[in-house]
């Protein structure tokens, strides 16, 4: 039997007679507590019987992405829990299809307030069991299973073994003033990780559904109903768990977004039953061959006012709507393999020209936002970049430094960093056929070490050519041999590159002896600090730009170079009249500082 | 990548919370350190996959299950594949508890040791007169053994004066090769490493004790370490940034943390000492130094235990002739 997944949100169950016996003016849902239920009833079995004309013998799963209620009373939650079961009954919905999921309006306020009268906290957010205690029952006497209120992950459904509906509660910084939409990053990583431990079946699609929109398609922003700096943590780490679709609620808009800078794309069914407003809900039935996809049906209600009947549902044109008309969640791709091949760069020697200027042509480059944008706020504000008058050697010298050592010191900033590096290296696949890793300097070292494990490819380490005279000599040592050219491809892992003058040395003078074998050098830095546009081969000797100072250079033209974050530091120029001219330098008027020892 | 297998003369020896921590930080993507007790049946499946690669000469297995409190449903299946494929299997500190969620306590053995809830010996085969029930097992001394026959290899004749202090050393232990080509090893070692520092800072562990590391190779060491404890790292350069740059040592040092000195090897503990010095001299709080190999160079009972290194493994009295190693000065033996 076919699957097929009815999306409504934003119910409102709206209390219509308040406690001094005046009924409510101001219900703006069609489904409240009316102790004569007949219009609610009315409202819902026009949708029942919509659903059944569209879909027959087919099963149903049932997700509600909150705002069940209007304000979290449990008057409001005992007619949900009648409405919504009259859906069940009505479309003969299994227990184990329904997936419930709280929306800041079932947060009872009243519940938050009565407990920080005894127990002033000024955390109120967290009183997670308190703000959830209405909703809790509800949950529990619809779902026969109990609301983990201090979970993040609510509930999922396994839709045959290949599409996961997570649900997850975005509620967590709502208190008894509000509050935008929130996700503990961390929290809902572990338990991601856990849950996926737990089903341990492959190449499963995940649908993460919660509450608050994260764009939008109403209000003119991007955050949506979110708080800023979690939305980009947050996407990231939907990005990095490989999370592509969220199904929202909150906007009371129908939409089909996505996120730009992303391949997360985020489908709002909209208000399900507003008397003022647009009323919309979504049915995705699934389809599962060698593509899985969802069709994305709108149903939009119809209001007609006629004196025999005044609503009915109708579907909505998806092209008008500017809405896909399938959500493609795994499509077959049967030129994987060819595609890969392809990516890959080519070795043999007579194709380097034809390589060069196919490079040039692809402007191939790392470009994921998120990713970089995090990173961006990491320097901002720990404030790691740093102005004044900096040495790298004789010849490298700017008026900027970004301190990267301080930026690892947090192992939450630490792990960020070398999932980093992983994404860059798996976007490109770069550890196929890989032969080593080496990590450049202290910090090269420090954020190599997932990878080389992860990928499972020997590792060394080298110091920065340009501190080569600081360390002693069993550091300097590569330790593999490569006289019979068994290393082809080497990963470079380093923190800062800037016009790549000490990788060139590395590999030309200081391990040349290795490197001269090696066909493939892939460089991967954390941030660029140079002044090029960002492409793979700007590190080559052929590609440094025509004002360079090539003096003491040398002539390297197989490197690769990938970085998570171009970030420009100014270049110090006064060139070699410097200690004359540079007046910070001179007048040491910021901070002035050595990377290496002069004396050496 | 399998880290903890050690194949001896009788038996194959596996470290399933080992190859836990490792299959969950670095391969799944789990957060959880050296902390989850859980063993999941992708890990266990890794191993399967080592042992039908390996075609071991031996066919007797140790699965160490020290540190697993739990285990994924169905787990037990993929180890009852590998006992039908001839291997005799013993579990070692595996509690009572998970051998009847497991199912295996069907399975009788009179040479089982139950101690308390803990079985120290549980045997995945009936017939209590094999070889195997009457060899003795134990997982301190089959590392020790695998680590100096492996660290034998990367010690070297040396006999010039030690780098930082006024002695000289027979042979120098090129601790950078070892772990440039032994990473399965090496990865083992860091987690005994991590275990060891876990419990022997258990209280301060929860206040976040921050790793130093003041070499290339202990920064390698120290980004592992981060990952299996969960704590924050610095960077002590010695002669980079940290030292010059705007007197940050200052701004960095805090007298609210506590520090612990990473290294990869302490000979007489020179560098560490110096570590140490300036760390007090800023009023930062030393917690202790740890290292995966230290040369005991006193007795036990001479040494000043708060002073003491924790390492892996220990260049000492009763093996530094086998390793060809030893510290000497100029002066005539009296």
């Amino acid at each position: 039997m076919s699957k097929v997944i009815i999306h409504i949100s934003d119910l409102h169950v709206t209390t219509h007679t308040k406690s001094n016996g005046e009924i409510n003016q101001n219900i703006e849902s069609h489904l409240d507590t009316n102790s004569d239920n007949a219009s609610s009833n009315h409202y819902l079995k026009l949708f029942i019987d919509k659903v059944k004309e569209d879909f027959d013998k087919v099963e149903f799963i049932l997700l509600v992405t909150g705002d069940i209620t209007n304000s979290g009373e449990k008057i409001e939650f005992e007619f949900a829990l009648n409405h919504i079961n009259k859906i069940i009954s009505g479309l003969n919905i299994k227990n184990k299809n329904i997936l419930i999921i709280p929306g800041d309006h079932d947060v009872h306020r009243r519940s938050i307030e009565n407990e920080l009268e005894i127990n002033p906290t000024n955390e109120s957010h967290l009183l997670h069991s308190v703000k959830f205690s209405n909703f809790s029952s509800f949950y529990k006497n619809l779902t026969q299973r109990e609301f983990p209120a201090d979970k993040i992950i609510i509930n999922h459904i396994n839709i045959e073994n290949k599409i996961i509906l997570l649900g997850i509660n975005s509620n967590y910084k709502i208190n008894n003033e509000g509050g935008k939409g929130f996700i503990p990053i961390e929290s809902f990583g572990r338990e991601l990780v856990e849950l996926k431990a737990n089903l341990n079946i492959e190449n499963l699609n995940y649908i993460a559904c919660w509450h608050h929109n994260f764009t939008s398609g109403y209000e003119d922003k991007n955050n949506g109903q979110w708080e800023a700096d979690n939305r980009i943590h947050l996407l990231a780490e939907l990005e990095r768990q490989n999370i592509k679709f969220v199904f929202t609620g909150n906007e009371h808009t129908s939409c089909f977004k996505k996120i730009s800078s992303s391949s997360i794309s985020t489908s709002d069914c909209g208000d399900f039953c507003s008397i003022k407003y647009d009323s919309t809900f979504k049915i995705y039935p699934i389809q599962i061959g060698s593509d899985i996809t969802l069709k994305n049906i709108i149903y939009a209600l119809q209001k007609p006012n006629g004196n025999d009947f005044k609503l009915f549902w109708d579907i909505r044109n998806n092209g008008a709507a500017k809405q896909p008309e399938t959500i493609d969640l795994y499509i077959e791709n049967t030129q994987l393999i060819k595609d890969v091949d392809d990516a890959l760069p080519h070795t043999s020697v007579q194709d380097d020209n034809v390589k060069t200027e196919k490079r040039i042509e692809e402007k191939k480059f790392y470009d994921n936002q998120l990713i970089s944008t995090k990173l961006y706020n990491i320097v901002k504000d720990k404030k790691l970049y740093h102005s004044g008058h900096f040495h790298w050697s004789e010849t490298s010298r700017a008026h900027n430094w970004i301190d990267v050592s301080k930026l690892l010191e947090n192992k939450e900033d630490l792990y960020f960093v070398k999932n980093a590096i992983i994404d860059v290296i798996e976007t490109f696949n770069l550890n196929i056929n890989c032969d080593l890793i080496v990590g450049l300097g202290y910090e090269g070292n420090i954020i190599s070490s997932k990878a080389s494990i992860k990928f499972n490819i020997p590792y060394t380490s080298l110091p920065y050519s340009y501190r080569y005279n600081d360390h002693d000599n069993y550091e300097k040592k590569l330790n593999f041999e490569n006289n019979d050219g068994k290393y082809k491809k080497v990963i470079i892992l380093t923190d800062v590159v800037n016009d790549g003058r000490t990788i060139r040395k590395l590999i030309a003078k200081r391990a040349d002896d290795f490197f001269k074998s090696v066909t493939e050098i892939i460089v991967v830095s954390i941030f660029y600090t140079g002044h090029q546009e960002i492409n793979t081969d700007i590190l080559n000797y052929n590609m440094l730009p025509e004002d360079y100072d090539f003096e003491n250079d040398h002539e390297v033209n197989n490197i690769e170079f990938y970085t998570v974050k171009s970030l420009r530091v100014e270049r110090c120029p006064y060139k070699k009249n410097y200690k004359k001219e540079c007046f910070i330098y001179k007048d040491d008027l910021s901070c002035v500082h050595l990377f290496y020892d002069e004396k050496k | 990548m399998i880290i903890s297998k050690i194949v001896t003369l009788n038996f194959i020896y596996f470290n399933l919370h080992a190859e836990e921590v490792i299959n969950s930080n670095y391969i799944k993507d789990d957060k959880s350190g050296i902390y989850g007790d859980r063993l999941q049946i992708s890990t266990i499946d890794r191993i399967a996959e080592e042992i039908d690669k390996d075609n071991f000469a031996s066919k007797n297995i140790v699965f160490d299950f020290k540190f697993i409190n739990a285990c994924q449903p169905n787990l037990n299946r993929t180890v009852i594949n590998i006992k039908n494929k001839g291997y005799k299997i013993l579990l070692i500190d595996i509690s009572k508890k998970l051998c009847e969620e497991l199912a295996f306590d069907s399975i009788e053995n009179s040479n089982n040791t139950l101690q308390g809830d803990i079985f120290t010996k549980f045997y995945l085969f009936e017939n209590a007169h094999n070889n195997f029930t009457n060899i003795e097992i134990k997982p301190a001394d089959i590392f020790y053994e695998e680590f100096k026959s492996t660290i034998k290899k990367y010690i070297n004749p040396h006999s010039l004066p030690h780098s930082s202090s006024f002695v000289y050393l027979t042979s120098y232990v090129d601790m950078k090769k070892f772990m440039s080509y032994e990473k399965e090893l090496l990865l083992f070692s860091i987690y005994k490493l991590a275990i060891k520092i876990k419990t022997k800072w258990q209280n301060e562990i929860e206040y976040g004790p921050i790793l130093i590391c003041q070499s290339m190779n202990s920064a390698f060491i120290v980004s592992i370490l981060s990952t299996f404890l969960k704590l924050d790292i610095l960077i002590f350069d010695k002669i980079g940034p940290i030292n010059k740059l705007y007197n940050r040592l200052d701004n960095t040092i805090s007298d609210k943390r506590k520090y612990i000195i990473v290294s990869d090897l302490v000979c007489l503990g020179t560098e560490v000492k110096i570590v140490k010095s300036l760390i007090q001299f800023i009023g930062g709080n030393c917690l202790g130094n740890v290292s995966l190999i230290k040369t005991e160079t006193l007795k036990n009972t001479h040494i000043i235990k708060e002073n003491a290194t924790i390492a892996i493994f220990s260049i000492k009295r009763a093996n530094n002739k086998e390793l060809n190693y030893d510290i000497f000065t100029d002066l005539e033996s009296l």
